[in-house]
């Protein structure tokens, strides 16, 4: 593809890199609410009033699936288990009178977005960067 | 080659696969994971964006603007109530991807560090850093990713 500014080709080379660079981070952020529930507040307030996961299970999820999801090892199975799990947080999550869904914050939203970016590393798969694609065999 | 790799959707391999038989559902589907990303994180923005430039958020904005210490608040407010809009459409569409997704990675930065980590600390529960931080580390892809294969950049064959 023609650049516009010819002189912006020095980035071309980090562009293979931008899909695994999205899923990693994900990934990480993800895994930090594992590390949140198992060893620091251990709540899972935002998967509303009717419905009480045990927190240790959920953060060991977090922390192993999200890790897997950075590294892109099962990447298929394991987005789709995490899209699940936000898809379940972004119903229940309530809108705080005078909030809008849309707010960026603690509304809906958020888990909206999380549960989007699963279901496109679903999709894709780990792509060229990932444990997946070393180790020769995946999902 | 390079721009094929974003979005490689021929390298989907029976031989690697533990299951066959998915191999072509996979062919259909890889190659819109990229292009979801981009629409979603576009379409995230346009709500507050549309707040801001036609239902009278822009006040406030410029007043939490001008609280982070930067000079003239309102027009600052209006840039970014333009980005999200106008930004936000063309990040959608996959046109002048690149820039915008670097002005939007500007403006979350600003987001995380200065309104919501202050604000509600790291996790979304309490409004934290971490929803800007996700849409900026998103934004920081798309900036080094392009448009992709389903970009109007692709289509008129011409990018920044």
């Amino acid at each position: 593809m023609q650049k516009i500014i010819p002189g912006l080709v020095w980035y071309r080379p980090f562009e293979p890199f931008a899909y695994a660079f999205i899923r990693f981070c994900t990934g990480a952020i993800i895994v930090l609410h594992g590390v949140d529930r198992l060893f620091y507040r251990g709540s899972v307030a935002e998967f509303g009033a009717s419905f009480h996961p045990p927190a240790s299970a959920v953060g060991v999820f977090e922390l192993v699936g999200g890790a897997m999801i950075a590294l892109g090892l099962l990447t298929r199975p394991i987005a789709l288990l995490s899209a699940l799990e936000w898809l379940v947080i972004a119903w229940a999550v309530p809108v705080k009178p005078g909030n809008s869904w849309f707010m960026l914050g603690a509304t809906p939203h958020y888990p909206s977005i999380v549960t989007a970016f699963c279901v496109a590393f679903m999709l894709r798969g780990g792509g060229y960067y990932s444990l997946d694609r070393m180790l020769g065999k995946e999902f | 080659m390079m721009t094929i790799m974003i979005d490689e959707t021929s390298t989907v391999d029976e031989s690697r696969l533990i299951v066959p038989q998915l191999a072509g559902i996979y062919r259909q589907v890889a190659s819109f994971g990229y292009v979801i990303l981009r629409v979603v994180v576009a379409l995230a923005f346009l709500p507050g964006g549309i707040h801001k430039m036609f239902l009278g958020e822009v006040g406030p904005t410029a007043a939490s603007i001008a609280k982070l210490g930067f000079p003239l608040p309102l027009a600052w407010a209006w840039t970014v109530a333009g980005l999200e809009v106008v930004g936000g459409i063309f990040l959608a569409i996959g046109l002048f991807t690149r820039p915008v997704a670097f002005a939007f990675a500007i403006e979350l930065a600003v987001i995380a560090f200065g309104i919501m980590g202050p604000r509600g600390g790291y996790f979304w529960t309490s409004g934290g850093a971490e929803v800007a931080l996700l849409l900026g580390v998103a934004m920081i892809g798309f900036m080094f990713g392009g448009g992709g294969r389903y970009s109007i950049d692709r289509l008129i064959g011409r990018e920044f």
